[in-house]
């Protein structure tokens, strides 16, 4: 893998948390609105971000899709937490994959703190973490 | 499954990245920065163990995270020092064998941490030390010059600041 292959990994995996949290969002309890709120905006962030550095190496930024299929239905607040929970957990690999690959101090600081970000996210989502958030994501 | 093939073919489980030269002398600035962070790690996990002393309400929740620490001290190569994992001592599992009966109990050291009565103090403390190690470590992340290890840190740092909003208020 490459610098740019995981940039390209991790900006497909931003648009998919920017489409996932567009299904959480309705669902979501209310307590629940500020953290939806702020983790859209976050992810909506860090996607225009990297799509820049992805740019910057002259390359195409890989687009969104128009829909995603989402692993099991959405329609209440607890299955709305579930999927934002798996929306992160999955994001911290391809954040750990870019910091393996990131040379540049820069880049190494920004996935890292995504992947710290991240992680602490999918833990308020899911109530757990496991001890190398990325590297080793939680069983099931 | 969400995200597309890109999310899915990189979500598998990897052994930890550097786990390797527990005894070497630390000579390059990659080693020294393993043992340092061992020793912090071991520092936390002093810090857990006598926490769990003063509160043993809080010992089962207080021991999942001990054991992270413990295995973060294992995945950076200089776990020699560092005893092996504890079971809560208040809350056995069901049909506890003699086996489990002889998981170490935590007992009060004249080294041990000083420790808050209160216990959202004492939680208070927690909290804030996962949140300034995981500062550091996401420091150490940018010096390391082996990319896997580099990795690593950035995945402590992770659990760290995961480990800092899991922390309960007091019951």
């Amino acid at each position: 893998m490459s610098t740019l292959d995981a940039l390209e990994a991790v900006l497909a995996g931003e648009h998919a948390c920017v489409y996932g949290y567009g299904v959480v969002g309705p669902y979501a309890a209310e307590h629940d609105q500020p953290t939806v709120s702020s983790a859209y905006d976050a992810h909506r962030f860090r996607r225009d971000m990297i799509t820049e550095l992805v740019r910057a190496r002259s390359a195409e930024p890989v687009a969104s899709l128009p829909a995603y299929a989402v692993p099991f239905p959405v329609d209440d607040a607890g299955s709305a937490r579930r999927l934002a929970g798996l929306l992160e957990e999955r994001l911290t690999v391809l954040y750990a994959d870019l910091v393996a690959e990131s040379a540049h101090s820069e880049l190494r600081e920004a996935s890292a703190r995504a992947l710290m970000e991240t992680a602490e996210i999918a833990a308020r989502w899911t109530g757990r973490t496991s001890p190398l958030p990325g590297i080793d994501p939680p069983a099931g | 499954m969400l995200g597309g093939t890109a999310l899915v073919a990189a979500a598998c489980t990897r052994e930890p990245a550097g786990a390797l030269r527990a005894n070497a002398t630390p000579t390059t600035p990659d080693e020294r920065m393993r043992r340092a962070i061992a020793a912090a790690e071991a520092e936390l996990v002093a810090l857990y163990a006598a926490t769990r002393v003063v509160h043993p309400e809080l010992a089962e929740v207080l021991a999942l995270v001990e054991d992270h620490h413990r295995r973060h001290s294992a995945a950076i190569g200089s776990s020699g020092r560092v005893a092996p994992a504890v079971r809560p001592t208040s809350a056995p599992p069901a049909g506890g064998s003699a086996t489990e009966s002889a998981t170490p109990t935590p007992v009060p050291t004249a080294t041990d941490p000083p420790v808050a009565a209160d216990p959202e103090a004492a939680l208070r403390v927690l909290r804030a030390a996962e949140r300034t190690a995981a500062e550091a470590r996401l420091r150490d992340c940018l010096r390391c010059e082996d990319p896997a290890l580099a990795e690593l840190v950035a995945a402590i740092a992770a659990g760290e600041a995961a480990n800092s909003v899991l922390l309960p208020t007091a019951p």
